[in-house]
C-alpha cells in the first residue's frame, strides 16, 4: 500500500482551500502520484435501495475524509460502484475483473443475496461472453478473493426489509450466504461515518473489533434511550406533542444500537427523535421486525 | 396434532362450491378432533384456523384434466426453503401458508373433485353429487390419525 | 449488417437495469433500429407488506428507494389519509412538501452531476471515473475541468438539500417523519430559520451553477433535441399540495398527447397493465388492480421483469418533462435535452417555492388530525418521484395491510413491449438514436440517463408455478397423475 500517496493527497484535500487548490488541482495530482495497484474498493449491489450510497455521499466530518469528494478522490480506489462509474457494460465488468485478478481487495455490499428461482430475482451483470451472473453468484465470486468484506446496511448485514415478512426473493445476508465471517454496518441506512470508518480501518490495517452481530464496536455500543435528550421529558401521550419521550407511542430507542442522539443526523442537523420520529431500531439485525412502528395510545 | 379441515368452494357456482358441500355434509358427523371452518372463496379468513393447526385438510374444486367427478389430492408444497411468492390479486392457499413462518406452517393436503360445471348454480352437478360420498371418504381416510402418509 | 449491442450493468442509473440495443446501418448511418429494456431485480413489497400495521407503509415503501424514498413517504401517507378519511393540518401538508422538495432537490443535482454528466464530458483521470468512453466527446479539457469542479461541488449541493431536509425530517435518507394523519415534529422559530438558510444555499447552486451548465451541455449537443423523443404523451398525477383537498398543486396533474397542445383530465381507471412481454401469465389490459402476478420464465418474447403500464392503451413517458410541460412551465420538445432542461428548470421552480410553505407554517400550530384508522378501508394516495408519477394503492381489512399495490414511474418509462407490439417510452426514445462506435454506445447511454431511470421502484411480486403432482383416486386406491390445480 501507498501510504505516502494517501498521506499527501489527504494533507492536500485538508489544506486545499489554505493551499488555493482547486479539485482540479487534486485530480492533476492524484494523476500525478497515480498508483493503479494501490488496494481497490469494489462495491456490489444487491436486492437493496441505494439509501446506503446516497448516505455514504453525505459524509461530511472535520477528520479526513472530511466530505465524499474527498473520499473518493483522496481515500480510496473505488474500482467498482454502479450508480458512479462512469463504465458501463463490458468495460464496467472488464474493470471489476481486473480487480479481481489482482485480488486483495475491499468487497463493499450493499443489498442482500436474493437465493429465490436460483438466484434468478436479481440480476448484476454480463460478461463479454453473453455470461450473466446473479446477485448470488456476483457476490460469491468478488467475496471469495477479498481481503475483507463489509457488508454496508442492514440489509447486506442480514437482510432488512426485503428478507422481511415472508422473504418472498430468498434473501439472505451476504455473512450468511458465504458462510464466511462479515463486517456488519447496521442502518437502514447506515449513517456515512459508520460506513466510512471501516474503510478507512482497513486500508491502514487497523483492527475492527466486532459484537455478535458482526457490527463494530467502536460504532455500534450504546443505546439510542441511554443518551436520548428527550429520556428526561415526559412521554408523549399523542403524536405531536413537542418535544416529548416517545417510548409510549412505540419508540424502540431503549433497544436501538446506534450512536445517534450524540452523532447526529445531516451534518449535525438532527436526528429521529429530536423530530419527533420514532426510533425504527434500523441497526438491528431483525429489522424491521413484525410489530407496528407506531402506537396510538386511546 | 391439531387439524383442522378447510371448506372452499364459491357456493353460487355449482360445482365450484364441492369444497363447502362436502364441509357441511362433514359436519353432521365430524372427524375426531378435527375443526371444521368454513371458507368459502375468502381464503385469507382461514388465517386465524391455520395459526392453530399441524395439519391442514383443505377441500376445493380440483381441475386434474380427468373425468368430471373424480376425485385427487396433493400436497401442499410448505417446504420451508421454498420463499412465498404471491400476488395479492389471486392469493390461493398454498400462498397463505407459505405466508406463514416455515416453524409455523402446518402439514396440508388439497382433496377434491374434478368439476363439471361451473357456471350459476346453488345445485352441484348431478356428476359430483353422485361422487360427494366418496370425496367425504376419503377425507375421512385423511383425516384417521394413523393414515398411511406414503400413500 | 446488424450488431446486438448488450449493456449490462447499465451504471450511473438507480437499481438494475440491462439493455440490448440492436444497430444497423439506415441510409448510411449506423443507429439503434431495435431496443429491448429489461429490470433485473424484483423484492415483492406488495408481499412483504401484507399484514403489517397500515402505519408501517409509509416507513416500508421508503426502502423501495434510496435515492428518492421520499415520494415514498408521501404517496403512503396520502393513501393512509385517505383511507382514514381525514385532511392533515396545513402544517403537516407544508412540512411534507417541504421534505419531499429538499428530497428532489438533490435528486436533481445528483442526476444532472453524478449520473448523466459524464455521458458528455472528459472524466477525472482516476476511479471510479476511468475508464471512460472516448468517443464523441465534444467538451474541450478546459471545460470538462470546470464541470468536473461542479461535479464535486454538486456533492455539497445535494448533501445540503438533504441536511436541510433532515432540519424537519430528522434524517435523509430515509426519514421517518411522515406518519399517516400528520408530520412527526413541529416547526420552531429556529427550526425555519435553519431550513431558510439552507434553501438560500441550494437554491443558489441551482441558480448559478446547474442551470447555466445544463446550457452549456444543451448548446454544445444540440443535435439531441432530435434525438430519443419517444411517444411524446406526457402524463403527470401532480405534487406538492398547495391547499387541504388535493385540488391545488405546484405541479398540477394532467397530460398532454403526442400532437396535441391541449391538456386533458388523467382518470386512474384508464391505466392498465399488459404482461406480453414480461415474464408473467396473465391477461394484457388488466388494471393494476385486479391484475394476476404469476411468473411465466422462459416464456416466448417475454424479456423484463417489468409489466407495461398504458394509459388508455397508449405509452405515456412520465418525469420532470411530463410534469413541467403539463403545467405550462416548460414549452420546448421532447428529447434527451429537453429533458435535462426541464429537470433543472423544475429544479429552480421548487426551490422558489420553498419560502412560500416556509412562509405559512404556525410553530404552535396542530400536525395530526383527529380519527382513527377503520376496521376495513382503502385509499389511494398519487404524488410524483423526480421520476415521474407515483401511486400507491392501499387496502385495510382486520386494521392490517390486506393489499397494496405500487405503480411506479420507471415502470411507465422503463416498460418492455405490449400486447399490441408496441415499444416502451425508453425503447421507443432508443430507436433512431444514432451510434457511432459500437464498442462504445455513449449516444444510447445519453437516451437511458435522459430518463433518470430508478429500476428499484419498478418491482414486481412474483408467484410459483402452480403445477402440482396429484395423486387421483380410482379403483379404491391413490395413483399419481400429472399437474393440478385448485381453484383456490
Amino acid at each position: 500500500m501507498n501510504t505516502t500517496r494517501r498521506d499527501f493527497l489527504r494533507y492536500c484535500g485538508m489544506s486545499a482551500a489554505t493551499l488555493g487548490l482547486t479539485a482540479t488541482d487534486l485530480f492533476t495530482l492524484s494523476e500525478a502520484l497515480a498508483n493503479p495497484n494501490g488496494p481497490a474498493v469494489l462495491w456490489l449491489q444487491g436486492s437493496g435501495c441505494t439509501g446506503c450510497s446516497v448516505s455514504l455521499l453525505n459524509r461530511v466530518a472535520a477528520q479526513a475524509p472530511a466530505t465524499a469528494g474527498d473520499l473518493l478522490i483522496n481515500s480510496i480506489n473505488l474500482v467498482y460502484h454502479p450508480n458512479l462509474m462512469t463504465a458501463s457494460g463490458v468495460s464496467a465488468v472488464e474493470a471489476i475483473n481486473a480487480a479481481y485478478a489482482r485480488g486483495g481487495y475491499v468487497l463493499a455490499v450493499e443489498g442482500g443475496v436474493p437465493t429465490a428461482f436460483g438466484g434468478a430475482a436479481g440480476w448484476a451483470m454480463t460478461e463479454a461472453s453473453g455470461h450473466e451472473l446473479t446477485i448470488a453468484e456476483a457476490v460469491k465470486k468478488y467475496g471469495a478473493r477479498a481481503a475483507a468484506i463489509v457488508c454496508m446496511g442492514t440489509c447486506a448485514s442480514w437482510g432488512g426489509i426485503p428478507a422481511s415478512g415472508s422473504n418472498p426473493t430468498g434473501i439472505r445476508g451476504v455473512g450468511a450466504f458465504l458462510g464466511r465471517p462479515t463486517i456488519n454496518v447496521g442502518g437502514c441506512p447506515p449513517h456515512p461515518d459508520w460506513m466510512v470508518w471501516p474503510i478507512v480501518q482497513l486500508i491502514l490495517n487497523r483492527p475492527i473489533a466486532k459484537d455478535s452481530f458482526g457490527r463494530p464496536t467502536a460504532i455500534f455500543r450504546t443505546k439510542v434511550h441511554e443518551r436520548c435528550p428527550l429520556k428526561e421529558r415526559d412521554e408523549a401521550k399523542y403524536w405531536g406533542q413537542p418535544l416529548s419521550c416517545l417510548k409510549s407511542l412505540g419508540c424502540r430507542g431503549p433497544e436501538a444500537v446506534a450512536p445517534c442522539p450524540t452523532q447526529r443526523w445531516n451534518n449535525g442537523v438532527n436526528f429521529c427523535a429530536e423530530a419527533g420520529a420514532p426510533c425504527l431500531n434500523c441497526t438491528s439485525a431483525a429489522f424491521p421486525g413484525r410489530d407496528a412502528f407506531h402506537k396510538f395510545p386511546g | 396434532m391439531a387439524l383442522v379441515i378447510l371448506g372452499l368452494g364459491n357456493l353460487l357456482l355449482s360445482d365450484d362450491g364441492v369444497g363447502v358441500h362436502a364441509l357441511r355434509a362433514l359436519g353432521a358427523d365430524p372427524p375426531p378432533g378435527a375443526e371444521l371452518v368454513d371458507v368459502g372463496t375468502s381464503v385469507f379468513s382461514a388465517q386465524a384456523a391455520l395459526d392453530r393447526a399441524t395439519e391442514v385438510i383443505a377441500i376445493d374444486a380440483i381441475d386434474m384434466g380427468q373425468p368430471p367427478g373424480t376425485i385427487g389430492r396433493f400436497e401442499v408444497d410448505t417446504d420451508p426453503a421454498r420463499p412465498a411468492l404471491f400476488s395479492l390479486h389471486d392469493f390461493d392457499l398454498p400462498a397463505l401458508i407459505r405466508s406463514m413462518p416455515p416453524a409455523r406452517r402446518p402439514r396440508a393436503v388439497v382433496v377434491g373433485g374434478q368439476p363439471e360445471r361451473v357456471e350459476l348454480g346453488l345445485e352441484l352437478s348431478a356428476t359430483v353429487s353422485a361422487a360427494l360420498p366418496v370425496l367425504l371418504q376419503a377425507i375421512r381416510d385423511l383425516a384417521a390419525p394413523d393414515r398411511d402418509d406414503a400413500s | 449488417m446488424a450488431t446486438t449491442i448488450t449493456i449490462d450493468p447499465v451504471t450511473r442509473i438507480e437499481g438494475h437495469l440491462k439493455l440490448e440495443v440492436t444497430a444497423d446501418y439506415v441510409g448510411g448511418r449506423q443507429q439503434v433500429v431495435d431496443a429491448r429494456a429489461a429490470g433485473t431485480l424484483f423484492r415483492g413489497f406488495e408481499t412483504i407488506l401484507s399484514g403489517r400495521d397500515p402505519f408501517d407503509a409509509p416507513d416500508i415503501t421508503a426502502r423501495i428507494c434510496g435515492v428518492c424514498p421520499t415520494p415514498h413517504n408521501q404517496a403512503a401517507v396520502a393513501a393512509i389519509d385517505a383511507a382514514m378519511g381525514i385532511e392533515v393540518p396545513d402544517n403537516a401538508r407544508l412540512l411534507r412538501n417541504l421534505v419531499l422538495a429538499a428530497d428532489f432537490l438533490h435528486s436533481h443535482i445528483l442526476h444532472f452531476y453524478q449520473l448523466a454528466v459524464l455521458d458528455f464530458i472528459e472524466p477525472p483521470g482516476m476511479a471510479p471515473w476511468q475508464p471512460g468512453w472516448t468517443e464523441d466527446i465534444r467538451i474541450d479539457p478546459a471545460t470538462s475541468a470546470t464541470l468536473v469542479e461542479h461535479y464535486v461541488a454538486a456533492l455539497d449541493a445535494r448533501r445540503k438539500a438533504h441536511e436541510m431536509g433532515a432540519v424537519f425530517g430528522g434524517r435523509l435518507p430515509h426519514t421517518a417523519a411522515f406518519i399517516g394523519s400528520g408530520f412527526s415534529g413541529m416547526p420552531s422559530a429556529a427550526r425555519i430559520q435553519q431550513f431558510r438558510a439552507y434553501a438560500a444555499e441550494v437554491v443558489a447552486f441551482v441558480r448559478d451553477v446547474y442551470l447555466p451548465d445544463v446550457d452549456a451541455i444543451a448548446a454544445t449537443y444540440q443535435d439531441y433535441f432530435q434525438i430519443g423523443a419517444g411517444p411524446r404523451n406526457l402524463l403527470a398525477f401532480g405534487c406538492f399540495e398547495e391547499g387541504p383537498t388535493g385540488a391545488d398543486k405546484l405541479l398540477r396533474r394532467g397530460r398532454r398527447a403526442a400532437g396535441s397542445t391541449a391538456i386533458a383530465a388523467v382518470d386512474i381507471q384508464k391505466i392498465t397493465e399488459d404482461v406480453a412481454s414480461s415474464w408473467y401469465t396473465g391477461n394484457n389490459g388488466v388494471s393494476p388492480r385486479s391484475g394476476t402476478t404469476t411468473p411465466a420464465y422462459p416464456k416466448t418474447n417475454a424479456y423484463s421483469w417489468l409489466k407495461s403500464p398504458r394509459y388508455e392503451t397508449k405509452v405515456y413517458e412520465v418525469g420532470p418533462l411530463a410534469r413541467m410541460t403539463v403545467n405550462g412551465d416548460y414549452a420546448g420538445g421532447v428529447s434527451v435535452m429537453d429533458r435535462h432542461l426541464a429537470r433543472a428548470a423544475e429544479a429552480m421552480k421548487i426551490g422558489l417555492a420553498l419560502e412560500g410553505w416556509l412562509d405559512q407554517l404556525d410553530p404552535s400550530g396542530p400536525l395530526f388530525a383527529d380519527g382513527s384508522m377503520p376496521e376495513s378501508a382503502s385509499g389511494i394516495g398519487l404524488t410524483e418521484a423526480p421520476r415521474g408519477a407515483l401511486g400507491h394503492w392501499l387496502a385495510v381489512g382486520n386494521r392490517t395491510i390486506s393489499r397494496y399495490q405500487i405503480v411506479t414511474p420507471t415502470c411507465w418509462n422503463a416498460s418492455p413491449r405490449d400486447a399490441r407490439g408496441v415499444r416502451g417510452a425508453l425503447e421507443q426514445a432508443l430507436v433512431g438514436t444514432p451510434v457511432r462506435n459500437a464498442g462504445q454506445p455513449v449516444e444510447v447511454l445519453r437516451v437511458v440517463h435522459s430518463f433518470d431511470p430508478c429500476l428499484s421502484c419498478a418491482v414486481h411480486v412474483m408467484r410459483p408455478g402452480a403445477a402440482t403432482p396429484v395423486s387421483v383416486l380410482s379403483g379404491g386406491g391413490w395413483t399419481s397423475r400429472s399437474a393440478a390445480r385448485a381453484y383456490r
